[in-house]
């Protein structure tokens, strides 16, 4: 299959697959200070591309354009299952709202714990 | 009710379908450039047109499956926090410390600045629009 379908199928699937977690936290959560759907998405969506990473090539396949399995899951499913604009966005209300306290522990979590959960996917069976 | 499901998801899998496929095609575009240009020059484009929708449905009427395909397909299928991961990773493994804070803070600074902006301007516009009677 062309390289560029494989990146919207895989894309298509993770952003569905976002949206599909993100109702279903909603629906099985409490309210928090912070939004957490796209925080435990995010978070996931980072754990399963360190761990998809080592478990395929045991490296980072940095700019493997021609690699077929790197277009679909790493870039096509865990790069749209994951999102950087809706992070930007609640961060954004939160500072609207004038809501210090959870705009920092959002901000951190969301950024802190992607990288540490690819970094833990990344090296634990390595 | 189930059918209008289905239309939003068929609606979020086309728009992250464009989606990735914009962002890779930028990657290819900017594969040559200081590395990793492409993850940030997406993920404040696309914050900057996130927050311009949002500002907009804020205010103003907007069809539900256009703004799932647009917000949570297209805009969040364009930027991704996976490859901004692995991208600091692999950044402070072939670089230091210092690239790794110019990357992560321009990303997150410069993100939530364009998602701002991006609110405000399309609030005043909405406002403006519904003072002169445009927009319900």
């Amino acid at each position: 299959m062309s390289h560029v379908y494989l990146v919207m199928i895989g894309g298509g699937l993770g952003a569905v697959g976002r949206y599909l977690l993100g109702v279903w936290i909603k629906k099985n959560t409490k309210q928090r200070l912070i939004p957490t759907a796209m925080l435990i998405v995010n978070i996931l969506g980072s754990l399963g591309l360190g761990l998809f990473f080592q478990f395929m090539y045991a490296e980072i396949p940095y700019g493997a354009y021609e690699i077929k399995s790197y277009l679909f899951f790493g870039i096509g499913f865990f790069g749209a299952f994951t999102t950087f604009s809706t992070f930007s966005v609640e961060t954004a209300t939160l500072m609207q709202k004038k809501k210090w306290g959870p705009l920092f522990l959002y901000i951190f979590l969301s950024i802190a714990g992607s990288i540490f959960m690819f970094l833990l996917g990344f090296t634990l069976f390595q | 009710m189930m059918k209008q499901h289905g239309y939003i998801i068929l609606s979020i899998f086309l728009g992250g379908a464009l989606g990735t496929l914009f962002r890779y095609l930028i990657n290819l575009q900017v594969a040559t450039w200081i590395f990793p240009m492409g993850t940030l020059i997406e993920n404040l484009v696309g914050s900057f047109l996130l927050g311009i929708l949002t500002g907009y449905i804020l205010h103003a009427q907007f069809p539900p499956i256009l703004k799932e395909g647009l917000g949570v397909g297209f805009c969040g299928g364009f930027t991704t926090m996976s490859t901004l991961a692995a991208d600091t990773f692999f950044l402070a493994e072939q670089s230091n410390i210092g690239t790794v804070s110019v990357y992560l803070s321009v990303s997150l600074f410069g993100g939530i600045f364009l998602a701002f902006v991006g609110m405000a301007l399309s609030t005043a516009f909405v406002l403006h629009k519904k003072k002169a009677g445009d927009v319900q």
